[in-house]
């Protein structure tokens, strides 16, 4: 009897607590897609002068070189991150829910910190680790007797986009590790109990017992993973500018620039929308791949 | 209880309505009090705070004309650097923009396209004595069609290589090169001395855009070209000249002339390698003189000298231009009151004639304006050094002050990747032609 019709708000005044929230969703998300979607079909540098040009931006857009080397260059990013934020965290919350490990609540604790730090410090971090002369990074290499691994980091064209990547990916394992962590604490321990008594041990229970059951959850890992690594933009943006050349410019980054730098409103517009039909149509993707597995 | 939350709830209600409110209304309510003080009050933005920390030249000639003129009046809004600039942008978008202010030579363009900048050929022809004042060109970059819409105060050159000269001479070099193929064995001894030739920042890629290439491709060029190349009138990247240029560039790179890390480091961080004496050489625009003098070492400073890229042998152009002229320029709204317009033309005389320009030099700034007697004005010695170095040289255009902005961009990235080896000069020429053609059609 928790919910007893006394209790129980009007539908309206259900309504009008949301109504608050559901109108700043409106005019912080809503309205600005749409009026990007309606720019998308305008050649627009800014001013009064508007003039509508239907689809051609698109048709620019799919023959874009510039665009589709920057999707290729967001693919690696989520490539590497479902591999290296999920996988990674994956293990270290199996670690971390073993018996073997001591003082959890500290690894928890600094594992999570990047995640709550700004992009823009993450950036400068990173950039400072990988200088050529006074960088970290190069310092460790040299001292350990591997000169000939010095590389400049962020300058050689081939590199650029791996070196970009570590720090995205060390950024975000917090996130997810808080994430399985609170999952895998709420399977049932008599399903552990169970399974030791049928001589499971360490690494079957985590493959028979926690990986099923965790599923769900690593799904939606993966949708979040998608979902924030097609947006990738602020701590490249700050290590590199997008260069050298256009080595490191992801589609976020380029839509910036065609927008703020060259002016093409309605051109940065355009890619913007392209970028949202790219990610919606890749979770759609995983998601499916995701669906059949459980059939 | 109830009354409670139906209280929050209201509350709520009205502040999500008044956030909405003032979100559709603003532009009604500036309009409004537009026409009310339109007959008085001049609304002037720009970014001259008298109360900075760094003081201005343009804010001391602002206030002088304050107190000269008592019964003009303005309506003023400062703005830092970059907020102006977003904001002005803003405001030109939303087709709001105030009676005076100031514009980047890039701006023009769209701007006049979109109908929002008077002419100021009128103003200009009411004191030939200013007009004919302003150093050869420094308005062009605001001139379209003959018609002026930008009146400037300050144009340094944006290309000016300062240089150690203790460095240069233990490379065998008593005195800065003469002529190219000497620049290029200064570099050549200066890399087997295990010293960076040149310390390049570009990682915000205009560097190597407004200080390197628009001189460069000058030298090789000529102006004719570029001018024709603006106009459309038949020039283009591919032609041998420029691809030459762009090979020049791209030499430098091959030879060692930079250091390795040049994509990563910006335009300040370029300036540490010289200051540590790691660097024999920088090239910046004038604005690095300041910097220069109040960040680098005393012995750093006593050995800086300027220089500007010797000449090149059997290239086209002239060989004592120099890219310069460019900067922020006063500009006045189109939809002016003509009634304000006199103590506007007065105004922004006042602030870009050669009286003006005296102080300005003071402030250690390349003006606009003749000045007559330089010698008479207290100035630091590097200033000295490039204001004598100038007399010798003549202004070429910037080339990301006056191709449009897309095209500055396009052009940013691909010499970049020229200087990556992505591609050859003659690939970067074709890439960079493709997007003028794009533009041009």
């Amino acid at each position: 009897m928790e919910s007893s019709p006394a209790m129980r708000p009007k539908r309206i005044t259900f309504l009008i607590y949301l109504l608050p929230s559901v109108i700043l969703f409106a005019f912080m998300v809503l309205v600005p897609v749409i009026l990007a979607v309606r720019y998308s079909f305008f050649n627009w540098s800014g001013g009064p002068k508007m003039e509508f040009i239907g689809l051609d931006n698109y048709m620019t857009l799919i023959k874009d070189s510039y665009f589709w080397n920057a999707f290729l260059k967001n693919l690696l990013i989520v490539f590497f991150s479902v591999f290296g934020q999920i996988g990674i965290a994956f293990v270290i919350s199996i670690f971390l829910m073993s018996k073997v490990v001591k003082w959890k609540g500290f690894h928890r604790t600094v594992i999570f910190i990047p995640v709550v730090l700004s992009s823009v410090v993450i950036g400068f971090l990173w950039g400072m680790i990988f200088n050529q002369d006074a960088g970290m990074l190069n310092w460790l290499l040299s001292s350990v007797g591997l000169e000939s691994w010095i590389r400049p980091w962020l300058d050689d064209p081939n590199i650029v986009m791996f070196s970009v990547t570590v720090p995205i990916v060390w950024q975000y394992i917090g996130f997810y590790l808080i994430i399985f962590l609170a999952a895998m604490q709420s399977i049932n321990s008599e399903v552990y109990e169970m399974a030791e008594l049928d001589g499971a041990t360490g690494f079957k229970k985590m493959l028979y017992i926690t990986f099923p059951l965790l599923s769900d959850t690593i799904k939606i890992a993966i949708m979040l993973c998608i979902a924030g690594n097609m947006k990738a933009f602020d701590s490249i943006f700050v290590m590199t500018g997008g260069g050298p050349g256009s080595s490191s410019t992801v589609m976020a980054q380029y839509a910036y620039d065609t927008s703020f730098k060259s002016f093409k409103l309605g051109y940065g517009s355009t890619i913007s929308v392209g970028i949202m039909i790219l990610s919606v149509g890749l979770i759609v993707i995983s998601r499916l791949i995701g669906g059949k597995k459980r059939d | 209880m109830k009354k409670g939350f139906k209280r929050m709830t209201a509350m709520m209600l009205i502040s999500s309505l008044v956030l909405v409110a003032t979100a559709c209304g603003s532009n009604d309510a500036t309009e409004g009090t537009d026409e009310a003080k339109a007959t008085s009050k001049i609304k002037f933005m720009h970014m001259y705070d008298k109360n900075s920390s760094q003081p201005s030249h343009q804010a001391e000639l602002i206030e002088q004309f304050k107190a000269a003129n008592p019964d003009v009046t303005f309506d003023e809004e400062i703005q830092s650097h970059d907020n102006y600039e977003t904001k002005i942008k803003t405001l030109a978008a939303a087709n709001e923009l105030p009676d005076v202010f100031l514009v980047k030579p890039s701006m023009v363009s769209t701007f006049v396209e979109n109908g929002l900048l008077l002419p100021l050929n009128d103003q200009l022809d009411k004191n030939t004595a200013w007009k004919e004042g302003f150093n050869e060109g420094v308005l062009d970059p605001y001139t379209i069609d003959g018609k002026t819409y930008g009146i400037q105060m300050t144009g340094g050159p944006t290309h000016v290589i300062y240089y150690n000269k203790e460095l240069i001479a233990n490379a065998g070099f008593s005195e800065f090169p003469k002529t190219w193929t000497e620049f290029e064995t200064l570099i050549n001894k200066l890399v087997e001395q295990k010293i960076t030739p040149i310390a390049l920042g570009n990682k915000g890629k205009w560097v190597a855009n407004s200080s390197y290439m628009s001189t460069l491709g000058d030298r090789f060029t000529g102006t004719e070209w570029f001018t024709s190349l603006i106009d459309n009138k038949g020039a283009k990247f591919t032609d041998p000249e420029f691809v030459q240029a762009l090979g020049a560039l791209k030499n430098l790179v091959t030879i060692g002339a930079f250091n390795k890390d040049m994509n990563s480091i910006d335009n300040n961080q370029q300036r540490t390698l010289y200051y540590n004496g790691k660097a024999a050489m920088f090239i910046e625009g004038n604005w690095a003189v300041t910097a220069i003098e109040t960040s680098a070492p005393k012995e750093i400073i006593e050995n800086t000298a300027v220089a500007v890229f010797p000449a090149i042998e059997g290239a086209k152009g002239d060989q004592n231009s120099v890219s310069g002229g460019g900067g922020w320029a006063y500009a006045v709204n189109t939809n002016i009151d003509p009634a304000k317009l006199d103590n506007i033309q007065k105004l922004i005389q006042s602030v870009t004639d050669s009286e003006a320009a005296k102080l300005m030099l003071k402030y250690g700034d390349i003006p606009s304006s003749k000045v007559e007697n330089i010698e008479g004005i207290e100035l630091t010695p590097i200033s000295k050094d490039l204001l004598k170095l100038l007399e010798t040289t003549k202004y070429s255009p910037i080339y990301d002050t006056r191709l449009s902005p897309a095209l500055t961009e396009a052009m940013n990235t691909i010499l970049q990747e020229m200087m990556i080896d992505k591609y050859t000069p003659e690939q970067a020429a074709e890439v960079l032609q493709k997007e003028y053609d794009n533009e041009m059609k």
